[in-house]
């Protein structure tokens, strides 16, 4: 997966517009980031990026770019 | 051990309060979501909610009933009835020991609570077999109840979305001649109480008093609750999930020398149709040997592997020559999984 690419599948997770995140969007100004949204997120990283990540890991995260981060993209 | 004191799952009933929650009052309510949405990230199209003076001890009661109606077993053949449920009518006396009366059990039947939710099911099938099987009984009548909406805050969508109220009645016997679904085990269990404050209602027992004045607290995702309602962290359960699930299965199957291919039905517990899915997906078993069916009735807790397997079993989907797998999971964190052959 690229990075695009993830920033793609986030848009899903989150119903965010296609093309519209850069990684720099802070995750609490996200209105559909919720509790049932970080349950899909770690299901997509799973599934498609073999990562199983820690609820704790992606609550210390403040930007889009910080979970692709903890996903294994390059910062 | 002789054949004649094998134990063998031999009928299932179930009860379901008539009220009914659907998504579309749901999305009445929290007015950012849509029935699609509730759909797609629970898999719950409607639950089914007690009344208020109803309990899960009536829902057992009728769940029995049913059982009893069906001809496939008498209360004077009930020489142990567990009841398994998480709302209780009284601290004390034994819930057990009131159904035991209201069902007209006989009074040399044995009765027992136990305090399981979701990994209920499984944790009762193995007390059920080792009572029959060390012929301490003969009919085992095995309730499964909740009323999770009690517990519930009526503002907080993150468990309104899938926890409903529920029953199962279970007969298990030691007839040689019953056909049903043998308890052919192992019995793989597992608990990590380290995840006890992620599902949980913190008020309301010895710990920490019901507290009517309970402030209202509310979350990022704008849910509400107070220390007398339920809480669960979903992402801390979808994890637990992906760590212990796979795990479970896996011991069961290494201990019979079996894979996957070898379980012809699997019918976990029914937490959240998208988890369920995933981990479907994840353990690359064919969804048509993967029950999911929970859309018209929720998360009932220790109810929903019996519900699922008697609607199973009600449509032919098990034949005799199949083995079932029968894996439970959450609340405790507890979890629990084991094989029936069906004959």
């Amino acid at each position: 997966m690229t990075l695009a690419e993830f920033f793609s599948e986030f848009e899903t997770t989150a119903s965010l517009p296609p093309g519209t995140v850069q990684g720099q969007e802070r995750l609490d100004s996200i209105e559909r980031w919720d509790s049932f949204a970080v349950v899909e997120f770690m299901s997509m990283a799973d599934e498609k990026l073999g990562v199983q990540l820690e609820p704790a890991q992606i609550a210390a995260c403040r930007q889009v770019s910080d979970l692709a981060v903890l996903c294994g993209f390059k910062p | 051990m002789t054949q004649s004191n094998r134990a063998v799952l031999q009928a299932i009933e179930y009860h379901l309060p008539e009220a009914r929650v659907t998504n579309d009052a749901l999305a009445e309510q929290f007015p950012e979501w849509t029935p699609a949405r509730i759909h797609e990230i629970v898999g719950v199209d409607e639950r089914h909610v007690a009344a208020s003076d109803e309990c899960a001890s009536d829902l057992a009661v009728a769940a029995a009933t049913k059982l009893f109606a069906s001809g496939r077993a008498s209360p004077a053949e009930i020489d142990y009835v567990i009841h398994c449920t998480q709302a209780p009518d009284y601290f004390l006396p034994t819930t057990a020991c009131v159904i035991q009366n209201r069902l007209g059990l006989p009074r040399h039947c044995g009765a027992v609570d136990i305090n399981l939710g979701c990994s209920g099911y499984v944790y009762g099938l193995g007390l059920a077999k080792g009572l029959i099987e060390s012929e301490q009984a003969n009919h085992v009548l095995f309730l499964t109840a909740d009323t999770y909406s009690k517990y519930l805050n009526p503002r907080d969508k993150s468990v309104r979305s899938v926890l409903a109220d529920g029953a199962a009645a279970t007969l298990l016997t030691s007839d040689a001649s019953a056909t049903g679904g043998r308890l052919a085990g192992p019995f793989v269990y597992g608990t990590d109480g380290r995840g006890a404050s992620n599902l949980i209602v913190p008020a309301g027992g010895m710990r920490q008093a019901y507290d009517p004045n309970a402030p209202v607290q509310i979350d990022d995702s704008g849910n509400e609750r107070t220390a007398n309602n339920v809480y669960m962290n979903g992402a801390e359960i979808f994890a637990f999930t992906l760590r212990e699930v796979p795990a479970v299965i896996s011991r069961v199957l290494s201990a019979k020398g079996l894979s996957v291919d070898d379980v012809d039905l699997f019918v976990p517990h029914q937490a959240n149709a998208f988890i369920l899915a995933h981990l479907q997906r994840k353990l690359r078993i064919p969804p048509e040997r993967f029950v999911i069916d929970m859309a018209d009735c929720g998360n009932t807790g220790s109810s929903t592997i019996a519900i699922a397997l008697c609607r199973a079993m009600a449509r032919g989907a098990i034949r005799a020559g199949m083995r079932v797998m029968l894996v439970g999971f959450g609340v405790g964190y507890s979890w629990g999984a084991t094989l029936l052959e069906w004959i």
